[in-house]
């Protein structure tokens, strides 16, 4: 069908002209983002920039003021935030987790939108893929360090098969070691197709981004390829306070270091 | 099990009253574990179900001249109805919604024994069901009640229902991230812990056949029934039984023949309670079983048993 065909040409997720903001104060203003089928976006910005009110808004937890949010080609910003889920938006909200619950709960209420019978084969996926939360899997998650916990906290995301994981500072409160981990996980649940917009501070995340959305004051300053965002002197100043010119010894937000 | 310890001890114990009283608060203590245990809810004014259910069976006997056992599910049906009535409370929370609660319970005692009201629920006179008193088999009604409720708590412990619930009571808002319908799902549960408490009154409306208003609405119900709850233990199968049992049976054996030192030995046990148990005597049993399990495993220490790793609540 044409409509088909339409549908895989538009991105998987895209976010037109979209304001929003808490009581009085709008956070958001015309801000316009696309992802695209197994693409990953990086969201960059400053603190108080508006990345977690965006992906808030994305998420339904915050009623949109304007603009309008598409996944597959349907709008869904009229849906409640379980609903979006259900429709291929897996959210990993900087707690992620439900730390009076058991590990393997956690995986479980993750994979709470699919059919039951492929819940095992889900959850021995995720356990092959992180031995270490299957270790811990019957102990309370508040009960694990930081690190773990993350790790359970993206493989929970996982369970629910999500065509796009929406995810919000991953690496804060992380450990190098663990966001080392994080991202060589993500980057190899990234080839099976999924797709990924992450707002984060940590340059290490560079690694996974096709493109990058760079946020300042609730507006899009910036919008390109990776290359493209290192060239880009004053947005890499602003941002990885990487002053000096891009020849210089501290170099361009050092990828190969990760 | 419980549920066959009360028919056990029905044959030894001189006194049904008493037991039949106890397996009326057993239910209602798995009835706030339910709200409370489950979903973070706390009603102080739970009695109103338990009223609402009294009424229910008493005046669906009264005028639809049903048997007593027919008239339990008009007392679930009063309450489920009530709880439906009272949706808008579930938008609030804490300390707001117990206070809310126990004023909805307060109006509902008021209409109810209203003289002006007394030609349909007989007003502040109170009710008369003598005609359809029949101890036995209220009694087997007590037992069946302690059966379900205990039926109710283990199907939560163990089914997706409950994970969302105790999910919902974690953190709302990863819950609804999770892909649950938070709304939905607790009303799941107001409405079958409302259902609990109604068939709670309308057992306690057949075995007594003769109340006043003031007794099925005695706001002390609901705090018995919490106490017993969380002396227990919320969120555990095991708990609010144990709970009801105990303390009930304190209460029956010190408080009513010397009610000074019922509430010195109920006091001292609640502040030992808070003190260092303060998920109930059930947080008991969860506690030690790890360390139990762990002791079995292995005599030396892997891993998995270093210091400071150990409860949940480290």
């Amino acid at each position: 069908m044409a409509s088909d065909t339409a549908a895989a040409a538009a991105p998987l997720l895209s976010v037109e002209g979209v304001g929003s903001g808490y009581g009085s104060m709008q956070v958001l203003w015309d801000v316009t983002l696309h992802v695209g089928r197994a693409e990953g976006v990086l969201l960059l910005g400053a603190n108080g920039a508006g990345k977690t009110t965006l992906l808030r808004a994305i998420s339904g937890s915050l009623p949109l003021r304007a603009g309008s949010i598409r996944l597959d080609g349907a709008g869904i910003d009229r849906l409640r935030a379980d609903q979006r889920v259900r429709r291929g938006a897996a959210i990993m909200t900087e707690q992620g987790v439900f730390p009076t619950l058991s590990v393997e709960d956690n995986l479980r209420l993750g994979a709470y939108t699919l059919p039951r019978a492929s819940l095992r084969a889900v959850m021995a996926e995720m356990y092959e893929l992180f031995p270490e939360v299957r270790s811990r899997r019957h102990d309370a998650v508040g009960s694990l360090s930081g690190g773990q916990r993350k790790l359970v906290a993206v493989a929970k995301a996982l369970m629910c098969r999500p065509q796009v994981l929406i995810m919000d500072e991953p690496s804060a409160g992380l450990s190098p070691r663990y966001v080392k981990e994080v991202v060589a996980q993500l980057a190899r649940v990234r080839e099976r197709g999924l797709a990924l917009l992450v707002a984060e501070q940590n340059v290490a995340f560079l690694e996974l981004a096709d493109r990058v959305y760079v946020l300042e004051g609730g507006h899009v300053r910036f919008e390109g390829t990776v290359d493209a965002l290192e060239g880009d002197a004053a947005v890499r100043e602003a941002f990885f306070g990487l002053g000096g010119p891009p020849s210089g010894g501290a170099g361009p937000a050092s990828r190969e270091q990760v | 099990m419980p549920a066959a310890g009360f028919v056990v001890a029905n044959a030894f114990y001189p006194n049904q009253q008493e037991l039949v009283m106890m397996m009326v608060y057993l239910a209602l203590a798995q009835g706030i574990n339910v709200i409370y245990g489950f979903t973070g809810y706390l009603p102080f004014g739970y009695v109103g179900f338990f009223g609402a259910g009294a009424y229910g069976l008493a005046l669906s006997v009264l005028y639809l001249h049903v048997p007593a056992g027919v008239g339990l599910l008009f007392a679930v049906l009063a309450a489920v109805a009530v709880a439906a009535l009272l949706f808008p409370l579930l938008r609030l929370e804490g300390v707001y919604f117990a206070i809310a609660s126990l004023a909805a319970a307060e109006a509902l005692y008021e209409v109810i024994s209203n003289p002006s009201l007394a030609a349909v629920t007989k007003g502040p006179y109170g009710i008369n069901l003598v005609s359809a008193y029949n101890a036995n088999a209220s009694f087997v009604a007590a037992v069946a009640l302690v059966a379900v409720s205990m039926g109710i708590v283990v199907y939560l412990r163990t089914s997706r229902l409950g994970l969302a619930l105790r999910a919902i009571r974690s953190d709302a808002v990863s819950a609804e991230f999770a892909g649950i319908n938070v709304v939905q799902r607790r009303t799941v549960a107001w409405l079958l812990s409302a259902a609990m408490a109604g068939a709670a009154g309308g057992t306690f409306a057949w075995y007594t056949s003769t109340f006043y208003p003031g007794a099925v609405f005695d706001s002390s119900i609901s705090i018995f029934a919490i106490v017993f709850a969380l002396f227990g233990g919320v969120g555990t199968t095991w708990g609010p039984a144990l709970g009801a049992v105990v303390l009930f049976g304190v209460y029956n054996a010190v408080g009513i023949s010397q009610p000074q030192y019922f509430q010195l030995i109920y006091g001292v046990l609640i502040v030992l309670l808070v003190l260092f148990l303060p998920g109930g005597l059930g947080s008991l049993v969860q506690r030690l079983a790890p360390r139990w399990r762990r002791l079995r495993r292995t005599p030396g220490r892997g891993p998995e048993a270093l210091p400071g790793v150990g409860g949940p609540d480290g």
